[in-house]
């Protein structure tokens, strides 16, 4: 019974990526792209080659690490910001972790696409739309 | 009649309980998790990654988590530097992200199968599956590198066209579909 709920409720992008926003799609894929601040060489070829199928420069890949490296750090204080105080005590509703990413991902798309050559955030989106076809979202029954 | 009647009455109620259980389900379902998978190459290491985020509210007596399995096996035999399962445990209702990435330098031209997995549990009402069972695991196929050209005959590196000769190297094209010559200057 479990299973067939969660099979039916599952959203696969591959088989119906409209489905998955925008807001989650730039979410996971800056999440899976972001690198520490002063990446190692190492870290920062990784990061390339998630973009390579956009096809940016050199320039536009180091605004790209710095924004993240600002995004993930940002993030990672969300999450300190939304975990329990301690005890058995409930945080609050669950949709302030989600507000607060969606924003947080809406300004870093906006530094972005502020910096970014002429027609390189259109290839860079492109490729995020692209990428919905390998994320899934699974709504949950309320788990107490 | 009476016999249809009380088909149509089972429909009703049937309509009623289906409309009751629709609406209980999506008012449970008001918390969701995320997983993403990608594989990437740069012509010398193929990357393959997974982020999972989830959010799910409730009261920490019960513990959440996640599992995230990544893995590249090449074609001959060769395996990731970082395969393997990923897994967070946190009090219920605490955000969270998990995130692996894994890789494989000195590419052999070949097929690369990479394995996804992922799933979330929680010890009130179990385990949730990212992926079905039989579902296809992703293929990379990296093509063999030109690393230059020789007359088999000779082992010369010239290179002839038609009956020009032409001193020059050749150089892959970015999609690495086609070779073009240059000439040296």
């Amino acid at each position: 019974m479990r299973q067939s709920f969660t099979r039916q409720a599952r959203i696969d992008g591959s088989q119906n990526p409209t489905l998955i926003s925008d807001r989650i799609a730039y979410r996971l894929f800056f999440l899976a792209l972001a690198e520490p601040r002063n990446p190692t060489p190492e870290q920062r070829k990784r990061l390339s080659a998630k973009l390579t199928l956009a096809a940016l420069s050199g320039d536009d890949i180091d605004f790209i690490a710095s924004a993240l490296a600002d995004y993930q750090e940002r993030g990672t204080d969300l999450l300190r910001k939304h975990q329990p105080t301690g005890g058995s005590q409930a945080i609050g509703p669950n949709s302030t972790f989600e507000d607060d990413m969606d924003t947080l991902v809406s300004r870093t798309q906006s530094a972005i696409k502020a910096r970014l050559a002429p027609g390189a955030f259109a290839r860079l989106d492109r490729l995020v739309q692209r990428e919905k076809a390998n994320m899934k979202a699974m709504p949950f029954p309320q788990m107490e | 009649m009476p016999i249809r009647s009380f088909a149509l009455r089972q429909v009703h109620f049937a309509a009623l309980v289906s409309t009751l259980l629709f609406g209980l389900m999506q008012a449970a379902s008001a918390q969701t998790a995320y997983t993403y998978f990608g594989n990437s190459a740069d012509g010398s290491t193929l990357y393959a990654y997974t982020i999972t985020q989830g959010s799910m509210s409730g009261t920490s007596s019960y513990t959440h988590g996640y599992y995230a399995t990544i893995g590249i096996t090449g074609p001959n035999g060769t395996y990731g530097t970082n395969d393997g399962t990923s897994y967070l445990s946190i009090n219920a209702g605490t955000p969270a992200v998990l995130r692996r990435d894994t890789q494989i330098s000195s590419l052999a031209p070949g097929s690369y199968r990479i394995l996804r997995h992922g799933w979330a549990f929680c010890t009130f009402v179990g385990s949730f599956p990212f992926y079905d069972t039989g579902e296809q695991q992703p293929t990379v196929m990296v093509p063999p590198i030109i690393h230059g050209v020789g007359d088999n005959t000779t082992g010369s590196n010239t290179i002839y066209v038609g009956t020009f000769r032409l001193s020059g190297h050749l150089r892959l094209g970015a999609d690495r579909s086609r070779a073009h010559s240059y000439p040296d200057h």
